[in-house]
């Protein structure tokens, strides 16, 4: 009886490299880009967080984007806009969340006047968001920002 | 590095990905990751409700299917090209997924049911929005990973039909892949924790005040042990069993803390099955082979008589062989002043041939069976060790051994015993050769 295929020994131990390779860089990308989801960081932080959508039209002048929750049923409220709320998978996550539903946003619901759609997220990490507490700010546009803001 | 040192090396990895083992073992993930999905597809899990623990049929959704048709698209890289089923769909598909665990447990036609059911869970998983729980995503590659495996070679109807016939040996490489699964799981849920809120016991305070910890036993836990003690340990608990899986000397006690662990955090919060998860996984971290540990028994001896009955239903992973100390076979396999040792006691031969003798026995039988895993485990470390090894000795001044040898035998359970023995002969000898300062061996 002869052993495996030249071709039969390439694939397992493609099998191999592939899934350790896959589920190391999962972790590593969960560690870098603070995004918990597939990376296995089990509720390692709290994130306490508030997101504001704004229209921005052709002078940079914003307002708010009215009705943010209406369009988010069940568990995706969780990005519903003006509404504290708090997660378990990383400001990472949020930011991915939100740059998706901006984009929704973008696509379906634009005015005619608006050149963009950014969110304002207030976040603390490990810690309870207060209107006067210490907390971090991030600014996500679609499209993206070419601005300082 | 030379050429003999990478083929050295080359064959150890080969050995390591790729030799072959008895399917025992995928057959038991079969089962006890089967049960823990049903668990999930009924809603029957959390100790922190155990008051209103009940299952649902025909089924609990397992994904948030209400979550899914506002027209935000939240696709994966790569998975856009899967199409959305519609929401009456995605119901048929989970109650498939119910009729497909029931069959995969009591293993019927496992070779299609296992793939399928691994195929349909894994396409709901894809292309359910918001799929990134954990413990989905656990179960997914988990399924995934055993549809590739002959789960169904043993403790199945797929075997009944098949009769007697040997299935023969399989590839390691999926227990393989699943060890890894869980180690690396430990390593990035401890990276992710030390250094964080965990240590100081600011996320245990978040979680509580979330309502998160909960259940009969939160209260009295976060009163008496304290925010910064549960979330310190939980810490050190997980870099302990991500270090102590990969060492033989320490799984016993990483197994035993993850036990704990879980039971812990399943009593405490709701996590869906990941705990029940994890717990079955375990079983990737046993010997692949039934039946491989012999309990040697004084057959001679009345009391000794009833072991076997008494632990076999307590052998819910298959791990023992109960074979008579007067089988000639047994006698002819063990030393003498061991066999001697075995007259009105427990014996224990390991899979690899190491005996183990008076308490150290017992403890080892009871740390096999799920049901006594954790009094097995903590009779090993003081001061209940000394306690145990006093108790022992009582009990065996008041038994009596039987006569120097009998005529009744009892089959044993499983050949698996016979390679353990003979280890055990083989490893006597070996010990003897080296201290025979002629260098020959010990007949």
């Amino acid at each position: 009886m002869g052993g495996p295929s030249y071709a039969g020994v390439v694939a397992r131990n493609a099998v191999v490299v592939l899934f350790v390779a896959s589920l190391v860089a999962l972790g590593v990308r969960s560690q870098l880009t603070e995004d918990t989801r597939f990376g296995w960081a089990m509720f390692s932080h709290q994130t306490d967080f508030i997101v504001r959508y704004e229209w921005v039209d052709a002078s940079g002048e914003p307002r708010t984007v009215d009705g943010t929750a209406d369009d988010l049923p069940g568990r995706q409220s969780i990005i519903s806009g003006d509404a504290y709320h708090s997660t378990r998978y990383g400001v990472g996550a949020v930011r991915r969340w939100v740059t998706t539903y901006l984009d929704h946003l973008y696509h379906e619901r634009r005015p005619p006047d608006a050149v963009s759609v950014r969110a304002r997220i207030a976040y603390r990490i490990d810690g309870r968001l207060t209107a006067d507490g210490d907390h971090e700010l991030e600014v996500l546009s679609v499209p993206p920002a070419t601005w300082d803001d | 590095m030379t050429d003999v040192q990478v083929a050295n090396a080359w064959e150890r990895w080969n050995r390591f990905w790729f030799s072959q083992v008895p399917t025992h073992s995928f057959a038991l993930l079969r089962i006890f990751f089967g049960l823990v999905t049903l668990m999930s597809v009924t809603g029957l899990w959390g100790l922190f409700r155990v008051g209103d623990l009940r299952m649902r049929f025909p089924r609990d959704p397992v994904f948030a299917i209400g979550g899914l048709h506002d027209g935000v698209a939240m696709p994966y890289p790569g998975l856009s090209w899967l199409p959305v089923p519609a929401p009456g769909v995605y119901s048929v598909l989970e109650t498939l997924v119910l009729f497909l665990v029931v069959l995969m447990i009591v293993g019927l036609a496992t070779r299609v049911v296992v793939p399928a059911l691994a195929l349909t869970f894994t396409y709901l998983f894809l292309t359910t929005q918001w799929n990134f729980h954990h413990h989905t995503f656990l179960m997914a590659i988990v399924l995934v990973v055993l549809a590739t495996t002959r789960c169904g070679d043993h403790y199945s109807i797929d075997a009944v039909l098949r009769g007697r016939r040997d299935p023969g040996p399989s590839s390691v490489l999926p227990l393989r892949l699943l060890q890894v699964l869980v180690v690396q799981l430990y390593v990035f849920t401890y990276l992710s924790k030390v250094g964080s809120g965990w240590l100081t016991g600011d996320v245990i305070v978040m979680l509580a005040n979330e309502g998160r910890i909960r259940g009969a036993l939160a209260p009295l836990v976060l009163d008496t042990v304290g925010p910064q003690a549960m979330g310190v340990a939980t810490v050190v608990a997980e870099g302990f069993i991500a270090i102590g899986l990969l060492h033989p000397r320490m799984r016993q006690a990483a197994l035993f803390v993850g036990v704990l662990l879980h039971l812990g955090i399943d009593a405490l919060m709701d996590v869906g099955t990941f705990s029940y998860q994890m717990l079955a996984l375990y079983i990737v971290f046993i010997h692949p082979v039934a039946g491989a540990s012999v309990a040697v028994y004084d057959g001679a001896c009345r009391s000794c008589r009833r072991w076997p009955d008494r632990f076999a239903p307590l052998d819910l992973l298959r791990r023992l062989s109960w074979v008579d100390l007067h089988d000639p076979a047994v006698r002819a396999a063990l030393p003498e002043h061991v066999w001697r040792e075995g007259r009105g006691d427990l014996l224990v031969v390991r899979p690899d041939g190491r005996v183990e003798t008076g308490p150290d026995a017992w403890r080892y039988v009871l740390s096999r069976s799920p049901f006594t895993f954790l009094l097995g485990t903590v009779l090993y470390v003081p001061p209940l060790r000394w306690l145990a090894d006093w108790l022992w000795s009582v009990l065996r001044s008041r038994r009596e051994p039987g006569p120097p040898d009998s005529d009744e035998t009892v089959e044993p359970s499983a050949p698996a015993w016979e390679a353990s023995l003979a280890r055990a002969g083989g490893r006597e000898r070996l010990l003897a050769s080296e201290v025979d300062p002629a260098g020959g061996t010990t007949p």
